[in-house]
């Protein structure tokens, strides 16, 4: 208790007097913490976008024969034996002349001379919603190709391609700047509190002669540390929210797909962010303070 | 030594020896034991080892050889923690005084007690009644760089009492000062004495040394010399006043020492002496 108000009390003074030196950090955090937070923030709303266009992603295996139940459950279980999946349909022949006669509307009189069982039987795959599934989809299609009695699979190759490697791309650069921030955080901090300490070399020569414990003298410069790390990150989540306002406002309404409406990070996930950012700026001020255990 | 003896002693050092580099022997073989509650003043003339012998007591320096017992803690033997336990309860009122030029007198003060947790009220209170007693109630918020050196000094004698530590380690504590205010200085120092605090004073001032039941030990060339000398050369009536204390055995063990070594001197000023003048000398 005692030891918690005389590091408390330490750590207010250290930040009163050297404030000033610790604003090049501040916006080194800062400006690390905007650009990686943005990068996450467009991959995860590039992940979402995914789910939503997973809604109509499926797989249409045509057979040549329509399966008995035996059959099915020979197929079900293949399928499966690949990936897990959401959900697996069997349409038999008369159901997608069902289906094909509904999407007619008026027009179904053109099927009156066509024999009910002219569509072939299929079995419509929907994969689970997730990226593995969307790296995975060309493999699994070639796959079921490969199925006895398979005349033909169906999905929509194109964008899924395509969705796949921004994904990717998106991936890395989030990645990158994931790196990026822990590089510039935690030896910006490193190195300032290690000016800090030249600056005040004197003074923490004094301590450790007055028989300061090793704790008494770096646990302020640790939480220094973690103080500058939360108010860094702070104003980087706060200039992109910022941002997202701005560009959220700019855009409604100007028929901007619903698909892809944006979502800030959830409460959470703020959190996560602000406390990685103290973790980093506290851990790079620790390290430099070892060196005070030597003296 | 019993167990008892052992515990008797503030400060113990057998055969203590330390080389600065290239060859300077700052202590040669040197033992010294201070009881708890003495006041032991330690003499001789500049660059003697005095100043040394205090940094290997507060654990600043380390000796080449020979053991430290410091309030009953063999230093060579404390980890870096323990070491740091030990030194808030020593005060050290150092020869150059190690204030933080731009800190006021108050902070610099504060520093011995916060360190030790102190609340920040008996930090308050205690640096108001040091100030006073060593006439500083003024400086206060004074920046410590703009001291004259008396007050500087007067300013580490208060940093280094004001944790109430159970050892002080002065250096030349009244070097600065004129006679009144070595009187105020001097005061204090033995009224912690009274309250149990071991008192180890590096001075040349002959003055201050007078204390009944003052123990005075002279160093030279980083030896002990024998107490009888120190008394019969510099001070006759401390005889006296000693005989409240007898000569502890460690003591007695230093004057038999000292022969060898006065002996071993001679060895040493004849190497140099054939050193310089490249051929061979009677001594
Ligand atoms: N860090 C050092 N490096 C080299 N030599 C040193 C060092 N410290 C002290 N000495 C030498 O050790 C010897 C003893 O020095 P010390 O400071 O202990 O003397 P002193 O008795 O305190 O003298 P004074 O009365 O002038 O303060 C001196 O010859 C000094 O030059
Ligand atoms: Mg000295």
């Amino acid at each position: 208790m005692k030891f918690l108000f005389a590091v408390l009390s330490q750590t207010w003074r250290n930040i009163i007097e050297t404030w000033r030196s610790q604003l090049l950090s501040l916006v080194t955090i800062t400006l690390s913490v905007l650009i990686f937070a943005f990068f996450y923030l467009v991959y995860m709303n590039a992940l979402h976008a995914g789910d939503l266009l997973n809604n109509d992603l499926r797989l249409i295996v045509y057979l040549e024969e329509q399966p008995d139940p035996a059959l099915q459950e020979e197929y079900r279980h293949k399928i499966e034996k690949f990936d897990q999946v959401e959900k697996i349909d069997f349409v038999s022949r008369l159901a997608a002349y069902d289906r094909f006669k509904e999407q007619l509307n008026e027009n179904q009189d053109v099927l009156q001379e066509i024999p009910h069982d002219f569509l072939p039987a299929s079995i419509e795959i929907y994969p689970k919603r997730s990226l593995d599934t969307l790296s995975r989809i060309k493999l699994f299609s070639e796959y079921l190709q490969s199925l006895p009695g398979v005349l033909k699979v169906q999905y929509g190759r194109e964008w899924v391609d395509r969705f796949y490697s921004f994904i990717q791309l998106l991936r890395i650069i989030v990645f990158l700047s994931g790196a990026l921030l822990i590089l510039t955080t935690s030896f910006m901090m490193a190195h300032s509190i290690r000016l800090t300490m030249l600056n005040r070399k004197k003074e923490l020569e004094l301590l450790r002669l007055v028989g300061a414990s090793a704790h008494y003298i770096r646990v302020p410069f640790f939480l220094e540390g973690a103080i500058l790390g939360a108010i860094g990150a702070g104003i980087g989540l706060g200039a992109l929210y910022f941002l997202f306002s701005w560009i959220e406002l700019r855009f409604s309404g100007q028929g901007v797909p619903g698909m892809f409406s944006f979502s800030f990070f959830s409460g959470p996930s703020v959190a996560v962010i602000i406390v990685l950012a103290m973790l980093l700026c506290a851990g790079g001020s620790f390290t430099s303070t070892r060196k005070i255990l030597y003296l | 030594m019993t167990s008892e003896e052992n515990s008797q002693a503030m400060i113990d050092l057998i055969r203590v020896s330390k080389v600065y580099p290239p060859d300077i022997q700052a202590l040669a073989d040197i033992s010294l034991r201070v009881d708890k509650g003495e006041i032991c003043y330690l003499t001789g003339m500049s660059g003697a080892g005095k100043t040394t012998l205090l940094r290997m007591l507060c654990g600043i320096d380390t000796p080449d050889r020979g053991y430290i017992e410091v309030a009953g803690k063999e230093l060579s033997k404390l980890s870096s923690a323990e070491m740091q336990d030990l030194r808030r309860s020593i005060g050290v009122a150092y020869q150059d005084f190690k204030l933080l030029p731009e800190k006021t007198v108050a902070q610099n003060i504060a520093f011995s007690m916060e360190v030790a947790y102190r609340s920040r009220s008996f930090i308050q209170h205690r640096t108001r009644k040091l100030l006073s007693r060593l006439a500083l109630s003024d400086k206060m918020n004074t920046q410590a760089a703009k001291l004259s050196r008396g007050e500087q000094q007067r300013v580490a004698i208060a940093r280094a009492v004001a944790n109430d530590p159970v050892l002080v380690l002065a250096d030349e504590p009244t070097g600065n000062l004129d006679s009144d205010t070595t009187e105020l200085v001097m005061e204090l120092f033995y009224e912690y004495n009274e309250k149990g605090t071991t008192l180890l004073i590096a001075t040349h001032d002959h003055s201050i040394y007078n204390y009944p039941g003052s123990k005075v030990v002279t160093i030279e060339q980083g030896q002990v010399i024998p107490a009888q000398h120190t008394q019969e050369n510099q001070d006759g009536n401390a005889r006296d006043e000693n005989q409240s204390v007898p000569l502890s055995s460690s003591q007695k063990g230093s004057q038999e020492r000292s022969q060898k070594e006065e002996l071993y001197q001679q060895l040493v000023i004849k190497d140099g002496l054939e050193a310089v003048m490249g051929k061979e000398v009677e001594v």
